[in-house]
């Protein structure tokens, strides 16, 4: 076990340096970071003086070392536009987003997984049917336009809930279902898939036969065992839904790091995007090398290999 | 020849595997569904300049606003309405759906190329190859694709190719590892190795043993991917950083819809379920491919 999570570390470690280096190559050679710093009605010179100032005129190897040795030390550089630390900045409204978050995971979670134990207990019937035609739907449905409907609809029509801003704990029911309901067909899926296959186990059939409600063999033998690669997925999933929050924080007017992201990217402030690209790119790896370690710890298979 | 009519089962045909998979597509409910949708749709892109009423771009600002015909004051000149700049929302829709047609399967093209490439050398040639090809993957998958994607295009500058271009560059990852693992498969198999005893160059063994063999699964991934690059260009639209206006790309128009919300909901729900209406169909399309090509499925 520890040989292999020495391992899987490493590789995550690796995998973070080379997305550092990649997100800053290519943010650095889509545009001219000077110019924009600069503004639009600079002049040649004024463009040349804010490049040498602020070190662009360097190589882009010699600026990266430089910019990724001190990301190591926790400083992620100044950002233009605000005059201050881009850490600072960050973590004034991370929070927001992990609460956001964490809020959409849970609905997703709640949602997900119960819909799929049902469809496992009554496979290929109505109920069973209708989780499938639901997951297949909400695949198809942009979240911008489910996040707009859910504004038309609660907050326009029947003024239940507040359309935008993060200020209460009512502003982030429907942000957290526009962002988590697109993770609950996988995870149906997957609970359904598990349980199905438990449930047709010989000791269930054991359990029952020794007469044991129903109940508790569903709940401790069943699905213990079928939520394993559940929960895995779901820290995946974690990961990606707070790269993909942006859209979300925007449509509703969250103060996260999302919406932080965008506005940044209209202005321009390379810092305070390369620093959240980096970061969301550092919590996917830490949440699929945490889905991986425990797939490892439960199922001893996965580590001899 | 002689020997066929002696053979007791010479009344009785049977139907080639073609014949099967056609038969089971026609049964399959999903298939078909998506399919005739799709291809709706389809046509109404290609046909657009002889469908659409009115001329996508014409602005008429005596005309702004015009309610949908299910109001009671919409009109059938305008089925679909006006939007804010007396543009006609059905003509804006039909062209739209080309917009979305185009960009869904250039990047699909685009990816599928390269996904496949670093997928099926990665599969069949294993090793360092493969070290490589996963750590690539493994670091794409890492990437805020999404964010990325934005931050791009809005520092190179919105256009229609520059969006094709980057999905194309980013969204290749589920095609190189649907055929990794495809290819991994095949690699032992005993065609595979007959092919290799007899002298046959990789290139020939990869294109004419392994390439085949793998189609069904390429064409599963790349109608599905045709969808996430739809999607993900209605959102970049949405954003305001990808397709530029005037042109009438859906994620545009709903984004152009949103300062109308209060009044004209149906701004917002008209574009948005085209885009719902296009993925869905796509994706039964592709569920269906899945279901009558897997080994499985035919039963």
């Amino acid at each position: 076990m520890l040989v292999y999570a020495g391992k899987r570390i490493l590789l995550a470690l690796l995998v973070a340096l080379a997305v550092s280096f990649i997100s800053f190559m290519i943010l650095n050679l889509s545009g001219d970071p000077a110019a924009a710093l600069a503004g639009a009605d600079a002049t040649p010179e004024e463009v040349e003086y804010v490049r040498e100032k602020y070190g662009l005129d360097r190589p882009l190897l010699v600026q990266y070392a430089e910019w990724a040795r001190r990301a190591m030390g926790g400083d992620l550089g100044d950002s233009p536009y605000f005059n201050q630390p881009v850490k600072d900045i960050i973590g004034g409204r991370i929070g927001v987003t992990m609460i956001l978050g964490v809020c959409a995971f849970a609905f997703a979670v709640f949602l997900g997984i119960p819909l799929g134990v049902i469809a496992a207990l009554r496979p290929n019937t109505w109920l069973d049917r209708l989780a499938l035609t639901l997951s297949v739907l909400g695949q198809a449905m942009p979240n911008f336009f489910f996040g707009l409907i859910l504004i038309i609809f609660f907050g326009v029509m029947l003024r239940l809930l507040p359309i935008s801003g993060s200020e209460t704990w009512k502003h982030f029911i429907m942000p957290a279902m526009a962002l988590g309901y697109y993770a609950v067909p996988s995870l149906m899926r997957l609970t359904r898939t598990g349980m199905l296959e438990v449930l047709a186990s010989d000791y269930i059939r054991t359990a029952r036969a020794k007469g044991l409600h129903a109940l508790p063999v569903l709940f401790k033998h069943a699905l213990r065992n079928a939520i394993i690669p559940v929960v895995a997925l779901a820290f995946v999933q974690f990961g990606y839904m707070l790269g993909g929050a942006f859209v979300i924080e925007v449509v509703f007017a969250v103060r996260g790091i999302g919406f932080l992201a965008v506005r940044s990217i209209e202005r321009t402030d390379l810092p305070v995007v390369q620093a959240i690209v980096l970061l969301l790119a550092v919590i996917y790896v830490l949440m699929t090398l945490f889905a991986d370690l425990l797939n490892a710890f439960l199922d001893p298979r996965i580590r001899v290999k | 020849m002689n020997t066929e009519s002696l053979s007791p089962f010479k009344d009785i045909t049977f139907p080639t595997p073609g014949q099967m998979i056609r038969r089971q597509m026609l049964r399959h409910k999903g298939f078909m569904l998506g399919g005739i949708v799709l291809l709706l749709i389809v046509l109404i892109a290609l046909l657009a300049p002889v469908l659409a009423p009115h001329d996508p771009y014409g602005q008429d600002l005596s005309r702004r606003l015009i309610n949908p015909i299910w109001h009671e004051d919409g009109t059938w000149e305008h089925p679909l309405g006006t939007d804010n700049l007396g543009r006609d929302y059905l003509s804006r829709l039909m062209y739209g759906a080309r917009i979305s047609l185009l960009i869904g399967v250039a990047a699909m093209l685009i990816s599928g190329v390269i996904g496949t490439t670093m997928g099926v050398c990665a599969g069949y040639f294993g090793g360092r190859v493969d070290t490589v090809v996963s750590a690539v993957i493994s670091i794409r998958l890492a990437l805020p694709i999404l964010l990325v994607a934005l931050a791009i295009v809005a520092l190179v500058g919105g256009s229609l190719e520059i969006v094709i271009l980057v999905l194309g560059l980013m969204i290749w990852n589920r095609f190189a590892l649907v055929m990794r693992a495809s290819t991994q498969q095949l690699r032992s198999v005993d065609y595979v190795s007959a092919a290799k005893a007899s002298g046959c160059s990789t290139f020939r063994i990869l294109l004419t043993e392994v390439l085949p063999n793998i189609l069904n699964n390429l064409i599963v991934v790349g109608t599905l991917e045709i969808t996430r690059a739809i999607l993900i260009e209605a959102m970049l639209s949405f954003l305001g950083l990808g397709v530029q206006p005037p042109l009438p790309s859906w994620g545009l128009m709903v984004s152009e819809a949103k300062e109308f919300m209060l009044f004209s909901p149906w701004m917002i729900t008209i574009p948005g379920m085209a885009i719902f209406i296009l993925v869905l169909s796509i994706n039964l399309l592709g569920d269906g491919i899945r279901d009558v090509t897997a080994p499985e499925g035919r039963s």
